[in-house]
């Protein structure tokens, strides 16, 4: 069985298909396997060698990784909802209702979204707390702690956008209350302290696209939430991941 | 055993060495295998699961429990129809037969009817409904025995209503596109995670709904919402508050011009300080006057405000030798309990009037009759012709008979100095608290004019309870609903500072006024859909002659007349000319009598004068008929006469109406209907009773055009003089 996985492994490195796409061979020898991460766009971000503690789960848990499993499977179950979803007063809550109880698997494709939205915003915080606490934020690696709370900050604003997206009560409410503690904005606020704009044009203004929550704020906030912000995390994401391997690798004491 | 696990370990090894493809087999340790195992499994767990919820959803259970029951009641009568047909007859064997396979017919789209989503979708009330998923036989009345949801829906809403047309949420409100029960808000689960603002309404609640498009007064099938709109319109809420199809109702309270003049202190202090005192029978509307939170000083100053408004030389002394027991016949001819108050008993329109002297003066009733537009412009009262004689009777009789004790000042209110009264200060101390507290909203008067002082409410029933003030309210459900009632019952419970008085509504009212005020909710419902008999705002005041008379007589106090009016009687008379006959109505305005005698409102004898009366039913006859009806007599045959009568007695009219000696007192006594009504109308009534009056309990029995017309012949043949009756010979 062992012997035919191989054979069949060393015939299809040969096929065209294969040495067209990834250039080097089988990862079996030492050099194969330097190349296979340097040939590789997903790959070249990681370190050609790992330390052997790298790999320990105790050692961080895999937090990084699990945010990031999620945000991909954000974006999977994000971009198939959009195909049923319409950001308009008149359709948003009746297609969420549709993909409640009309559209197969709709159910659960909500489902997944959010409480992985969850789980990305918890694991994201997490991380922040293995960070701290085993020192890594500690230079070279404190402009990497700063991209890292960008990309909390990112995550947190990712799921507030969402909520509105029912267009729901619950919705309508949090989001209400949410942008509201925009207009407490030193100056920029109309009710914040040394407020210099009015109502009708200060930051909450622009953030609601209203004086109230209406249409405009759920088309921006539909805007934001699956162009914008998702946009924005994977440039902080890349610099992120590389900034890792540039700052000392995955784990471990400089 | 031992070689097929080695051999299903060193697979999972290769294949996690295939997955972490960069790490070294070295480092993978026995616990890796495990993990790997467990987390595939419940993975695989997860992904059945998922599936067999997504197929096993809620609503199959009920089409399959629906269907069985429907195939069931089918194959019952298939049964018995089967069983019946060796022993039909020859003659009805093919309809039998037709019947049969009618219903194997039925059978058989039921077994082939698939199990999917049903929907509603109704464009222009902007709503999709999926409540027929679950509530599969909702327009089969063969299903109404069974539970729900499988029961057909109960009465004949959806006869009325096609589901089609109407869906299910704009009446019964809820989540109509989900298709399991805790989703589509049977219950309104408060305090969940999720809220809803619509969850089903209770049966109760959800008249509420019916005055989404029905904007009559009274709304067929619906008394609570009915009520509710009565109690609002006679409570006269829409003094203070904007509300919808309000918008335009008089002030409900008298003016206070002059008041200086027409009550005494005593009785203006008690009243201000409890006005369910005057009157201890409380009720709706007895007295109407609601109690506002006043302290002592505000009241005095309210009162010195009032009384400083009069003029006494206004005022006339009655003439002499008034003779009482000619005033109480002329106070019972005249039906002035139609609309006042006798110890309790009469209408509701006017003030109580036993016990009167202990609030008025003799001469303020005498000048009141007198001149009774004078002192109140826009009275409900009638301007009666009476002689001077006369009037003075009647005061006579009121004194003497209905005469109250003599009112002593409260006792909290004795030692304050009556001419303090007068001060300057304390009038416009009077004024302001009679602005703040918008006594303007019911009582007009001169030089104050300030519009409606309280919030609008305009859509209550679309109000998030979220928005709402709940003050220390605790243990009650926090529903729109509940918010209404309890700011009627009692206003300072909500908010500390509010200014609404507490109203002398029962708790019945109260909830059929809350009922009321939910209908509006602010939806846009298109023009098909909504129903309403009388644009109220079609003629606001009558021009001419007529309407100089209207406004005399104050007939719009009880009847609608082109829209407008009708707190008594609901029969519109803008058709009466079609209606009654011309000598008829002359008799009945010089000396009305009862029609119905078991409505305990009768028709006020107004002793109008000749001429006036002539101008009346010259009006009447010429202007206000229907274009239906024919304004020329039919002529009868005397065959049609005598089958008349046997219809008439087939039908058993004398159920309800009175023939000659015996008969019901539903219906108004027909035993001269002949002199009263048309032919043209009794015709087109016995035709279609409901197209003419909406609320009428005449049944429609269906009547061919040759049988209605032998019942109007009979009907037109029962006059008191029969002499009259034009029969024509021949043809």
């Amino acid at each position: 069985m062992i012997k035919r996985l191989k054979r069949f492994a060393e015939w299809l490195v040969r096929t065209q298909i294969w040495s067209s796409i990834f250039r080097q061979g089988w990862p079996d020898t030492e050099r194969n396997r330097i190349l296979t991460t340097i040939n590789t766009l997903v790959f070249h971000l990681h370190p050609i060698k790992v330390k052997s503690h790298g790999i320990k789960v105790k050692y961080t848990f895999c937090l990084g990784g699990i945010s990031f499993f999620l945000f991909i499977v954000e974006t999977i179950t994000g971009v198939l909802l959009m195909f049923y979803y319409r950001p308009t007063v008149e359709y948003a809550y009746q297609d969420m209702k549709d993909l409640e109880f009309a559209v197969t698997f709709g159910l659960f494709l909500r489902n997944m979204h959010r409480w992985a939205a969850h789980g990305m915003v918890l694991t994201v915080i997490i991380h922040m707390c293995r960070v701290f606490y085993t020192g890594s934020y500690k230079p070279p690696r404190e402009y990497n702690w700063c991209v890292g709370v960008s990309l909390l900050v990112l995550t947190l604003l990712l799921s507030f956008t969402g909520y509105l997206l029912p267009w729901d009560q619950l919705a309508y409410w949090a989001v209400t209350v949410g942008t509201n503690m925009a207009k407490a904005t030193p100056v920029l606020g109309a009710e914040g302290p040394f407020h210099v704009l009015s109502e009708m044009t200060d930051i909450c203004f622009y953030l609601r696209g209203s004086v109230d929550i209406s249409e405009n704020t759920l088309l921006r906030f539909y805007v934001l939430h699956c162009i914008a912000l998702p946009l924005a995390a994977v440039g902080l994401m890349g610099i992120h991941f590389w900034r890792v391997r540039k700052d000392g690798g995955i784990s471990g004491p400089l | 055993m031992s070689r097929v696990s080695r051999h299903f370990k060193n697979l999972l090894k290769e294949i996690s060495f295939f997955l972490f493809i960069t790490m070294d087999k070295s480092t993978l340790g026995p616990i890796h295998y495990v993990w790997f195992a467990a987390v595939g499994s419940a993975l695989a767990v997860v992904i059945v699961v998922l599936c067999i919820k997504e197929y096993a959803r809620e609503w199959k259970h009920h089409q399959a429990i629906a269907r069985r029951l429907q195939i069931k009641a089918v194959e019952e009568k298939i049964k018995t129809l089967e069983s019946e047909l060796p022993s039909v007859n020859e003659e009805t064997r093919a309809k039998h037969e037709d019947r049969l396979r009618m219903m194997k017919m039925i059978r058989a789209q039921a077994l082939a009817m698939p199990v999917k989503i049903q929907q509603i979708q109704v464009d222009s009330l902007k709503r999709v409904d999926r409540c027929t998923t679950c509530h599969t036989g909702i327009e089969d009345v063969n299903m109404n025995a069974h539970e729900n949801p499988y029961k057909g829906h109960p009465g004949k809403y959806l006869q009325w209503h096609d589901i089609e047309k109407f869906g299910c949420t704009i009446c019964h409100e809820g989540q109509g596109l989900s298709t399991d029960y805790m989703h589509a808000a049977h219950k309104p689960l408060r305090g969940l995670d999720r809220p809803w603002q619509k969850a089903v309404l209770s049966r109760y609640l959800i008249q509420s709904s019916c005055g989404k498009c029905h904007l009559d007064k009274e709304v067929p099938f619906a008394p609570l919402l009915s009520k509710g709109r009565d109690v609002i319109e006679k409570a006269g809420c829409s003094g203070c508050h904007k509300i919808r199809l309000y918008e335009s109702q008089e002030k409900v309270g008298p003016s206070l011009d002059l008041l200086g003049s027409k009550v005494n202190r005593a009785w203006l202090l008690r009243w201000l300080s409890e006005p369910r005192e005057y009157d201890p029978s409380a009720g709706l509307i007895r007295p109407r006057m609601p109690k506002f939170n006043l302290s002592k000083e505000q009241i005095l100053a309210l009162e010195a405000f009032l009384m400083a408004s009069r003029n006494d030389a206004a005022l006339k002394e009655p003439v002499e030798g008034g003779d009482p027991e000619a005033g109480a016949l002329l106070f019972r001819e005249s039906r002035c309990v139609t609309c006042h108050l006798v110890e309790g008993k009469g209408g509701y329109l006017g003030p109580e009037l036993a016990g009167i002297t202990s609030k008025v003066s003799k001469k303020w009733l005498y000048s009141y009759i007198k001149d009774t537009h004078f002192f109140q412009p826009r009275t409900k009262m009638p301007q009666f012709n009476f002689t001077e004689k006369q009037m003075s009777d009647i005061v006579e009789y009121l004194c003497e008979e209905l005469q109250g004790e003599e009112l002593e000042i409260p006792e909290d209110f004795e030692n304050v100095p009556d001419s303090d009264k007068n001060s300057g200060e304390m009038v416009n101390n009077g004024k302001k608290i009679f602005m703040d507290y918008g006594c303007t909203g019911c009582h007009a008067k001169t030089g104050i004019d300030q519009g409606r002082i309280a919030p609008d409410i305009i859509g209550l029933g679309s109000r998030d309870e979220e928005g709402l003030e709940w003050g220390n309210v605790h243990g009650i459900d926090k529903y729109t609903g509940n918010w209404v009632f309890a700011r009627l019952k009692d206003p300072i419970l909500l908010d500390k500072k509010a200014k609404m008085p507490v109203f002398p509504f029962t708790e019945d009212e109260m909830a059929a006024a809350t009922v009321a005020l939910l209908s509006d909710t602010m939806e846009d419902i298109p023009s098909q859909y909504i129903v309403s008999a009388t644009n109220r705002n079609n003629y606001p005041d009558l021009p001419g002659e007529f309407g100089k008379l209207v406004d005399k007589y104050r007939c719009r106090s009880c009847h609608v007349v082109y829209g407008d009016g009708g707190w008594v009687s609901m029969h519109p008379l803008d058709g009466e000319g079609s209606e009654v006959r011309k000598e008829w109505l002359r008799g009945y305005f010089t000396l009305p009598y009862t029609l119905r005698p078991i409505l305990a409102e009768r028709m006020v004898n107004l002793k109008m004068s000749d001429s006036e009366i002539d101008l009346l039913v010259n009006f009447f006859g010429s202007v206000m008929v229907l274009n239906s009806i024919p304004v020329e007599e039919y002529t009868f045959k005397e065959e049609e006469i005598a089958k008349g009568k046997s219809l008439f007695d087939k039908y058993g009219c004398i159920s309800c109406h009175i023939m000659g000696k015996g008969g019901g007192y539903v219906g108004p006594p027909l035993t001269t209907v002949g002199d009263r009504l048309t032919t043209g109308w009794i015709y087109e009534y016995i035709k279609n009773p409901r197209y003419y009056e909406t609320w009428s309990l005449q049944p429609d029995y269906g009547f061919s055009a040759e049988d209605a017309r032998a019942l109007t012949a009979y009907l037109a043949s029962c006059k008191e003089v029969k002499k009259d009756i034009r029969i024509s010979q021949g043809k």
